[in-house]
């Protein structure tokens, strides 16, 4: 029988120096993640002092899991609700616009959108300046605790829930919308004839992923969480280590952590062999769809929702410009101190950046050798699994139970001077590696399928093969990928917050400073000079270094 | 009686159209022409997909044009995605009843009947894509049968099935028509078809 052209081009064509580079790599991440778990474990649980009793641990376990499950739930809520009324819409400017403007809210540092929150619903906000207005002395909406910790967890993944379900929308056939029409399909059974189908299938991973990023959500919850009553797992791991110095503590709440997540990374696993994750996700559609007229009833709703969005997602990125732009900015930007932690936080992410789109390449490039194979035999299979287990498993291990195990165990061997630096930039290479090699995996899948059997042919390989044909090709996603990864490094509040001194501060550090001695307005100009830091390094690299197609 | 009066419709500057026609109920008639001399912006807009930017559309008196789809008196067949692909054909039919799905016992005796009429009664609990572009065909054409509406609006539903199932289906809507005195629209690119449907041909230019 004939072979496909995809198996002819499997056939010959394997880079073995990527290859083994790529599974090199892949061990040492893993094993340096293992030997900072089983480390502070081992320590950890050899010594006696405990603070913690179990009633302690159960109730932040079970807080931890109610604010998770209920962030994911409200956020696919009004991830549908939006993406419905967006989907109802025909200018698509304005929806190009909109999902735009969503998109800010994946690449701005938690400790930032934290700000931009406080900004609108806290203690000196928006709502209690309209609270005051209406004559109350004091607050009547007790923001912080779960409230805030919620707010903020839907500011991050409501906006990703509606781009995923709003291409998910666009892509039911034209045709199906105008049978609904004329058989008269509509509410409740409309959605679950036509929206369900198309959304069921992403669903598990969607919520996956978000209830991962929740429940291992740290800075937020330090900032919003208002008291020991609403602290999650990593809060009560940071605040054993860094305040009661209890290991012990630390260590049995990190096992916690640590199997919960596994657990979900192993059901995304299987949800990924199965290909649901290779769901394009488009924001624009070229031609003009039919839309159901709308009612009333219906066009009240969509200006209800679209003004409920705004009001969670929009405002505080609204609030943290004009909240930054206030008098203290001239005392900050005439502060020497200022310009060196700008200087060091920028050195950090520009070394995390170049070394994560290396790691992620080489790592693409050797899952991309196993993936457009036919058929896997049981080495690839499992070799499959153990790049997965290399991108994803800093998903379950909470960046203190890293910095701290990896303390425990180098302590002695390396200077106290250099080794939260390297640390750092370790953690930030992890934050980074899974958005990294999916999408230079995407375009590394499509330019092996594209240029294998022309350069088998024409004889080009190694070195020659990627300057000459791969890279001019691949160089926008390096450019997106070096993008994304320079915004997360820069605005990483986790394992500094394990570190950091006067001697050793970061931007979101130094954000987190003026927030606990409740110095908000230099929390919210250096929060604006971040973000101004965060779209241009973005820029310079998806624009400037990835080239006009980025 | 279908009155397609002065309807008028535009894309762009360039492409603009108007209709006029007059079809009688129970008539079979194909609307042929070159590709896009607006054969399915007039299905569209019978339909009530499109909305006219002057002109009326009257069946036996009563304007429809300013209806919603769903209170035309007319179902269409497009040429793709007419079945919901995660429903049973016996699902996507019974819709043709009610929009929940939910039928009486007569209902249901009545859509066995039809699918056994159009010689798909072992396909009920299959799904759409286990099936042949014909037998979807028909699947479409009980649960348009089953909305009741006088009107059935085609577009292009066999141009893409081979010549012998073409014959088929063709065959089984024209006995279909006769029988329920259904008024058929049918866009299609074949002179053989509406000889097989023995049709009136309206020919666009």
């Amino acid at each position: 029988m004939a072979k496909s052209i995809s198996q002819l081009v499997t056939y010959k064509y394997k880079n073995k120096a990527i290859d083994n580079l790529g599974f090199f790599i892949s061990l040492i991440l893993i094993s340096v993640i293992i030997l900072s778990v089983s480390s502070l474990l081992f320590f950890g649980l050899g010594t006696k002092d405990n603070y913690l009793s179990s009633g302690d641990i159960f109730g932040i376990l079970r807080f931890t899991l109610l604010q998770s499950l209920l962030s994911v739930f409200l956020s696919a809520l009004l991830g549908i609700y939006v993406a419905q009324i967006l989907v109802s819409i025909q200018s698509q400017r304005f929806k190009s616009y909109f999902l735009s403007l969503s998109s800010v809210a994946f690449v701005i540092p938690t400790v930032v959108a934290g700000i931009g929150i406080i900004k609108v619903w806290g203690g000196n906000g928006l709502i209690s300046y309209f609270e005051f207005m209406l004559g109350s002395d004091q607050n009547i909406i007790n923001f912080y605790g779960l409230l805030g910790i919620l707010l903020a967890h839907i500011f991050f993944n409501a906006p990703l829930f509606v781009r995923i379900f709003y291409s998910c929308f666009e892509s039911i056939p034209d045709n199906y919308l105008k049978n609904a029409e004329q058989l008269n399909i509509k509410g409740f059974y409309y959605f679950l004839l036509l929206e369900w189908p198309s959304i069921k299938h992403i669903l598990p991973l969607l919520f996956g992923v978000a209830f991962l990023q929740c429940f291992s959500s740290f800075s937020l919850i330090l900032m919003l969480g208002g008291g020991p009553s609403s602290s999650t797992l990593e809060v009560a791991i940071y605040t054993a280590v860094r305040y009661d110095f209890d290991l012990n503590s630390a260590a049995i709440l990190a096992f916690i952590q640590l199997v919960i997540c596994l657990i979900v990374l192993i059901i995304l696993d299987f949800f990924q062999n199965n290909k649901i994750s290779h769901i394009q996700i488009k924001t624009t559609f070229p031609h003009k769809r039919w839309v159901q007229n709308k009612s009333f009833r219906k066009i009240f709703s969509s200006i209800f929702g679209l003004i409920l969005y705004s009001l969670l997602i929009f405002l505080p990125l609204l609030m943290l410009i004009i909240s930054g732009l206030n008098f203290e900015i001239i005392n900050i930007l005439s502060n020497d101190e200022i310009y060196f932690i700008f200087f060091y936080s920028i050195t950090i992410s520009l070394i995390s950046t170049f070394m994560t789109v290396v790691i992620s390449w080489f790592i693409a490039e050797a899952r991309t050798n196993i993936i457009i194979q036919n058929e896997l035999d049981y080495v690839q299979f499992f070799k499959l699994k153990f790049y997965n287990i290399s991108i994803l498993l800093y998903l379950a291990v909470p960046a203190i139970v890293l910095g701290t195990g990896l303390f425990v165990l180098f302590k002695g061997f390396l200077s106290y001077s250099y080794f939260p630096f390297l640390i750092l930039i370790f953690s930030n290479i992890m934050l980074c590696l899974p958005f990294a090699v999916n999408i230079i995996q995407s375009k590394s899948i499509y330019l092996r399928k594209k240029h294998d059997r022309l350069c088998l042919l024409l004889g080009i390989s190694g070195l020659n093969r990627f300057l000459t044909v791969d890279f001019p090709s691949i160089r926008s996603v390096f450019g997106f990928a070096a993008g994304i990864s320079a915004c997360l490094s820069l605005g990483d509040l986790s394992v500094i917050a394990l570190f950091g001194s006067q001697d050793f501060q970061t931007i979101p550090w130094l954000i987190f400073q003026y927030l606990s001695s409740y110095r908000i307005k230099e929390a919210a100009c250096v929060s604006l000079l971040l973000i101004i830091m965060c779209f241009s390094l973005f820029y310079f690299f998806s624009r400037i270094l990835g080239g006009e197609n980025a | 009686m279908l009155d397609v009066n002065s309807i008028k419709f535009q894309w762009s500057n360039e492409v603009k159209f108007e209709f006029n026609l007059q079809i009688n109920q129970g008539e079979i008639v194909t609307i042929e022409g070159p590709s896009g001399i607006g054969k399915s912006t007039l299905i569209n807009l019978i339909s009530g997909f499109l909305k006219p930017e002057s002109g009326e559309i009257f069946w036996f008196n009563k304007r429809i044009d300013k209806l919603s789809p769903r209170d035309r008196p007319t179902s269409t067949i497009f040429q793709s995605d007419n079945l919901f692909e995660h429903l049973s054909c016996l699902q996507n039919a019974s819709l043709g009843i009610s929009p929940k799905g939910k039928i009486s016992f007569e209902e249901r005796v009545n859509l066995n009947n039809l699918f056994l009429e159009l010689g798909i009664s072992d396909l009920k609990d299959r799904k759409p894509n286990e099936i042949s572009g014909g037998q979807q065909a028909r699947v479409s054409l009980v649960r348009a049968l089953l909305s009741q509406k006088p009107i059935l609006l085609l577009d292009e539903p066999v141009s893409s099935l081979d010549q012998k199932t073409r014959e088929e289906t063709l065959n089984v809507l024209k006995q279909t028509s006769n029988k329920y005195k259904l008024t058929l629209i049918i866009v299609s690119h074949h002179n053989d078809d509406r000889k097989l449907l023995n049709a009136r041909k309206i020919k666009l230019i």
